[in-house]
């Protein structure tokens, strides 16, 4: 199927690995030009390597930046839309935040997942938006959670958070649904990414076993027994970054192996 | 019906006027010692007065952390115990979400957000403690479908829902429930404002607004404070202890998600 994308412009947020960089494969399978972002200038160049071949052919990109930051932020657009001429496609997506009961979150760690989860993904669509509607085209697909839908034990800061970007992102794709501009988030489930190699323990509510453990349990927890793979997430991302996805908008759809068990 | 919780204490928040004092009132009205709260003295006077009995205000305004403290300082001294909570913030400014700035995100955060988790924190262990507690949440229908022009609210109340939904299982096995109401439009002090940009147009008069929304909903009128406070009441009862982790929507049928 041709998506219809090619030489368009992505940018990826925290896409140096896991989900994120699996948007970018698919978005660069597509004939997309993708820059991703991240922290940690050597994740980065793993990255681009792995993106671009290990032969330095390929013109992915990266640029340093922390989601969580204002000022960060500004930048990466700027380069970002300097580098790629114009941001058509832009994927939101942030590293987790800490994990832990409610009852023993702070309120200044809520502070900080506001930035991190919430913020981010606001101000970075905010900046891309306006280009996008003066073209008359774009796509933005938020990384959720399937803790937005079915709340996950042990992730009260996520939970809270991304639901708000339910809400802020439900509003936006609505102003701006008759501008060729379409805003979707994507649902996962268990992945096997590092980040779940983090938190599965929480989330199975298993201290006990190994990270490896958890993950493995956690993945029995939905009927298809098994992770999600980072090339499967990618492809439905591209798919919503397509010209055929244009009458779908302000989606959330999980990608959950069939975990979650509400009907919609 | 008798509500079983004849001498219990509700802390009620922002409820001098509106959907704030119609949950204090039913719940007095079930024989709940109350507490209200407010920013203006005058309207917390007037609304002690509705509601009679031992019931005292306490101006104070939510978004605040000193203020917070004092609240739940003065709320304990009168009642002894908090065994009811209802988490309550007037909604943030209404707009489009282009033109919020991450200024409008980060007041709203602490307006809408904060204020009703960081009362959470003080009134849950205590209910724990004892095997009883109920936690209610006003918060909107717009969590559920999200409204024009009111991102901020659209947003954070629906953050909300998760940030509850992860505490109400937490503390489930302990008697202690954690339910939303999602109001639709009511006759309140604070949607006539908000109802022209609802009908998504400005120009109107804050009366021709309200009325043009009202058409919306398919009962064909507002709802009253009484009704929503009734369902706040019952929630807190006795009787609801089966229901917890909840988004009830109180608006007429305007909503038309199945579930």
């Amino acid at each position: 199927m041709d998506l219809g994308i090619k030489g368009e412009g992505a940018l990826i947020l925290a896409g140096s690995q896991g989900l994120g960089l699996g948007c970018a494969r698919a978005l660069l399978d597509e004939g997309v030009k993708v820059l991703v972002t991240g922290r940690n200038a050597e994740t980065g160049a793993k990255a681009v390597a792995s993106l671009n071949g290990g032969s330095g052919g390929g013109d992915a990109g990266f640029i340093q930046g922390d989601v969580a930051d204002a000022d960060d932020r500004a930048r990466v657009f700027a380069e970002a839309e300097k580098r790629l001429g114009k941001v058509s496609i832009l994927v939101t997506n942030a590293g987790g935040p800490p994990t832990g009961p409610f009852l023993e979150k702070s309120l200044d760690e809520w502070r900080t997942a506001f930035d991190l989860s919430l913020l981010s993904a606001v101000d970075m669509a905010r900046m891309a938006t306006s280009g996008m509607v003066e073209r008359g085209w774009g796509r933005i697909v938020n990384i959720s959670s399937i803790s937005v839908k079915e709340t996950t034990p042990n992730t009260p800061l996520a939970n809270g958070l991304k639901t708000a970007v339910i809400g802020a992102f439900g509003t936006l794709a609505r102003e701006i649904a008759d501008k060729g501009v379409t805003v979707n988030h994507i649902l996962p489930g268990p992945f096997d990414t590092a980040l779940l190699r983090r938190v599965a323990r929480d989330i199975v509510q298993r201290p006990d076993l190994s990270e490896e453990e958890a993950v493995q349990e956690y993945a029995k927890h939905g009927p298809m027994k098994r992770l999600g793979t980072v090339e499967e997430f990618g492809s439905l991302c591209a798919y919503l970054c397509s010209r055929k996805a244009g009458y779908i908008t302000a989606q959330g759809v999980a990608m959950d192996g069939g975990l979650v068990t509400a009907l919609y | 019906m008798d509500l079983g919780i004849k001498g219990e204490s509700a802390l009620v928040l922002a409820s001098s006027r509106g959907l704030g004092f119609g949950c204090a009132k039913a719940l007095s009205d079930e024989g709940v010692r109350v507490v209200l709260n407010g920013l203006s003295e005058e309207n917390g006077a007037k609304a002690v007065k509705a509601i009679g009995g031992d019931t005292i205000f306490v101006s104070a305004d939510v978004s605040k952390a000193e203020d917070r403290e004092r609240l739940w300082d003065e709320a304990l001294d009168h009642l002894g115990e908090v065994s009811i909570l209802v988490t309550n913030a007037y909604g943030p400014q209404p707009g489009p979400f282009m033109d919020r700035t991450n200024e409008d995100w980060r007041t709203a955060f602490e307006e809408t957000f904060i204020s009703a988790i960081d009362m959470a924190y003080r009134a849950a262990p205590p209910m724990v403690e004892r095997g009883w507690g109920r936690i209610i949440n006003i918060s909107s229908m717009s969590a559920k479908e999200p409204s024009t022009n009111t991102p901020l609210g659209n947003s954070l109340k629906a953050g909300l829902l998760g940030a509850f939904g992860t505490l109400a299982r937490e503390i489930a096995a302990k008697g202690v429930t954690v339910n939303s109401l999602l109001p639709g439009p009511f006759d309140t002090d604070l949607l006539r404002p908000f109802a022209k940009y609802m009908v998504n147009d400005p120009s109107l008069s804050d009366d021709e607004g309200v009325r043009k929304f009202a058409e919306t909903v398919p009962v064909k009128r507002l709802g009253k404070i009484e009704e929503f406070g009734a369902v706040c009441a019952f929630l807190c009862s006795r009787h609801a202890g089966y229901v917890t982790a909840q988004a009830i929507s109180v608006d007429g049928a305007v909503v038309k998600t199945m579930l």
